[in-house]
């Protein structure tokens, strides 16, 4: 039987806040576009991600030593990384490709609506339960 | 960190080019002018852009990294004026030329495809966290 608010749940609202962080340098690369000496920055946690995962399958998180305990989920904690584009092409030193960062930005969004649909799939195949099989 | 931060980096982003874009409108409209206050043809104007971090302290190694944009300042484009031969216009010279301004309108077109450009990238960041917290409301 599944828990209630596991792994998948977890998951997915981590990856949900760090899309959103990803947003975020997105959106100052693009206001940034003229800037003189400016550096285009990106967000990876795609790597970390799953490498936590992988070590989280082999590790055992709190065990249930008694059937009344309620199995606790412990906060995984991904380290995401910052990298940075040197190379600027542009003759200020700056270093944005503008249509990177559009690609970029719609691959974040189609990204976070996924996420965001699976969490809310998953919470309605809760409401089922519920509502007894019932809609 | 939250999308809030992306519209204020944005917003930011698009005030900017909003500014460049009036100071474009200034150099265009004044491509014939000879006479300012201060004495002289009209000079070319440009806007300067500097990165400012979002965050007044650097505490979080993260916002250390996010940048909005602010017009650092607006300078005199430092070419000289165009000397145009013209005896018979009232400013002339005792020579017969006249200073005119020093702007290039195809540079001055091109500028404003630019920022434009550049507008319209921003707006589409602000959708784009508009839409993503939207969505997250339909969870």
């Amino acid at each position: 039987m599944q828990e209630l608010f596991d792994i998948t749940s977890l998951v997915l609202s981590k990856t949900l806040d760090l899309i959103s962080l990803r947003h975020n340098f997105i959106a100052s690369n693009i206001a940034n576009i003229d800037t003189p000496g400016y550096k285009s920055k990106e967000l990876k946690f795609e790597h970390q991600l799953r490498s936590a995962l992988k070590t989280m399958g082999n590790e055992s998180l709190l065990i249930q030593t008694h059937t009344r305990h309620f199995p606790m989920e412990g906060e995984f904690s991904i380290i995401p990384e910052i990298v940075q584009e040197d190379s600027s092409s542009g003759g200020n030193g700056n270093s944005v490709d503008v249509d990177q960062e559009m690609t970029k930005l719609a691959e974040n969004i189609l990204l976070y609506n996924a996420s965001s649909e699976i969490l809310s799939r998953k919470l309605g195949m809760l409401r089922v339960a519920v509502n007894e099989g019932r809609r | 960190m939250d999308l809030f931060t992306a519209l204020k980096i944005s917003s930011s982003g698009l005030s900017s080019q909003r500014l460049r874009m009036n100071v474009i409108s200034s150099n265009l409209a004044n491509i014939n002018t000879t006479r300012t206050p201060q004495g002289g043809p009209y000079r070319r104007q440009e806007v300067i852009f500097a990165a400012t971090p979002i965050a007044e302290s650097f505490g979080d190694l993260l916002e250390k990294n996010l940048y909005k944009v602010k017009a650092d300042s607006i300078i005199e484009d430092p070419r000289e004026p165009k000397q145009v031969y013209d005896p018979n216009h009232p400013d002339a010279d005792n020579m017969g030329y006249v200073q005119m301004p020093n702007i290039n309108l195809a540079e001055e077109m091109v500028n404003m495809v630019y920022a434009t450009h550049s507008y319209e990238a921003n707006i589409a960041a602000i959708q784009a966290a508009k839409n993503m917290m939207l969505k997250a409301l339909e969870i």
